[in-house]
């Protein structure tokens, strides 16, 4: 059992940024299709399928979580697919391949696969299990409803702060020379 | 009660408030990484030498009228050598258009050839058109201009003050600082300064 604000909250955050990736991997198809066949984990002819199906599920799981009867299962679905993009980077890395573009965040903000990165789906992680365990049920008062938008609200900032933190590193690293 | 929950809301904006600032610092630190990003090699430069009399021509700009480049005058004279189709030219403009605002006594001048339309596209786009725009293959003949973008900084007297390939604001910003320290070039100031002895601190 966990208190509705922090399921709340955490699910707020993910809606966010889940309507955020679809929304850049919608607005470019293109680049994302290619992005899927760098990744080289699906055979050529399924690449414009799972190019088109992956920004749908991260919009319904967005929508999914907004409201509380859906939001379980929304959020084992962002589970699963926070795994699933997880993993992608573990093999592509395994491979060695550090220098394809991770395509987290849009064409415009560019950054290689790094370990990193899993760090921050770490995080997605523990929010999507916090919005998929059942609510402890209390009443909730006015000030209750403001803790969670500002908790989510926070979650958000950091997230992206996180975000563009990663993608700054490597640029650093090239600067000072190191690998 | 009550002063807990006030406290409360207050810190939750004041956290709100503090996770704005880390993401515009973090976004600051990219901007300044794609800044500095593209560093130009060094190249071996041929034309006319830093220090001399700058070459004398007269090109129309895009509305004909002439434009005398590389005489006395009462004011310094920039001029960038850019492209419609080199990308590295564009994001250098408002880099452009600010020194022109900022610099009182220098006249910039625009210097590309090629197609008319693509240029008043470039103009349209980039808003310059109040500025002097050049389109004459001579002038960069005239300056031996190899690589875009370039740029020629002419003082009053008409001497070429400092030249060079331009990638960043800070080549840019470079060629006026080598008019300021009186050294033509980056290698006769490092060598100015070797031969004084002390470590030099910039003020």
């Amino acid at each position: 059992m966990i208190d509705p604000i922090i399921s709340t909250a955490a699910a707020l955050a993910l809606s966010v940024i889940f309507a955020s990736a679809a929304s850049h991997k919608l607005r470019h198809p293109g680049w994302f299709r290619r992005q899927v066949q760098e990744y080289e984990l699906v055979p050529g002819l399924t690449v414009p399928i799972v190019a088109t199906a992956l920004p749908l599920a991260e919009l319904t799981i967005a929508v999914g979580l907004l409201w509380s009867i859906s939001r379980p299962y929304a959020a084992a679905l962002a589970f699963i697919l926070i795994a699933a993009y997880t993993l992608a980077i573990a093999i592509n890395l395994a491979r060695g391949r550090k220098d394809i573009d991770c395509g987290c965040s849009g064409p415009a903000m560019r950054q290689p696969l790094q370990p990193a990165l899993f760090a921050r789906n770490l995080l997605l992680a523990v929010m999507a299990l916090c919005a998929l365990l059942p609510m402890l049920d209390r009443s909730l008062s006015l000030h209750d409803s403001f803790v969670m938008i500002a908790a989510g609200t926070v979650l958000i900032l950091l997230y992206t702060a996180t975000d563009l933190w990663l993608a700054n590193r490597p640029l650093l690293l090239k600067m000072s020379g190191e690998k | 009660m009550q002063a807990l929950i006030v406290s409360n809301i207050l810190l939750w904006l004041l956290l709100i408030a503090t996770s704005l600032v880390l993401l515009g610092l973090i976004r600051q630190i990219g901007v300044l990484h794609s800044r500095i990003a593209p560093a130009g090699a060094l190249m071996l430069d041929k034309g006319i030498e830093v220090g001399q009399p700058a070459p004398q021509v007269t090109a129309p700009d895009r509305f004909g009228r002439p434009v005398n480049l590389g005489y006395a005058g009462e004011r310094s004279t920039l001029l960038f050598f850019l492209s419609p189709t080199c990308p590295i030219c564009k994001t250098l403009i408002p880099a452009i258009k600010a020194i022109s605002r900022s610099a009182k006594d220098v006249d910039v001048v625009y210097v590309s050839d090629g197609d008319a339309a693509e240029h008043d596209k470039l103009i349209a786009e980039a808003g310059l058109e109040k500025s002097t725009y050049v389109v004459s293959p001579e002038v960069g003949m005239t300056y031996q201009i190899g690589k875009l973008p370039y740029a020629v900084l002419i003082d009053k007297a008409g001497t070429l003050k400092a030249k060079g390939l331009v990638n960043s604001r800070e080549h840019l910003d470079s060629l006026f600082e080598t008019e300021i320290l009186g050294s033509s070039t980056l290698q006769d100031y490092l060598k100015t300064q070797s031969a004084s002895p002390g470590i030099h601190t910039p003020s």
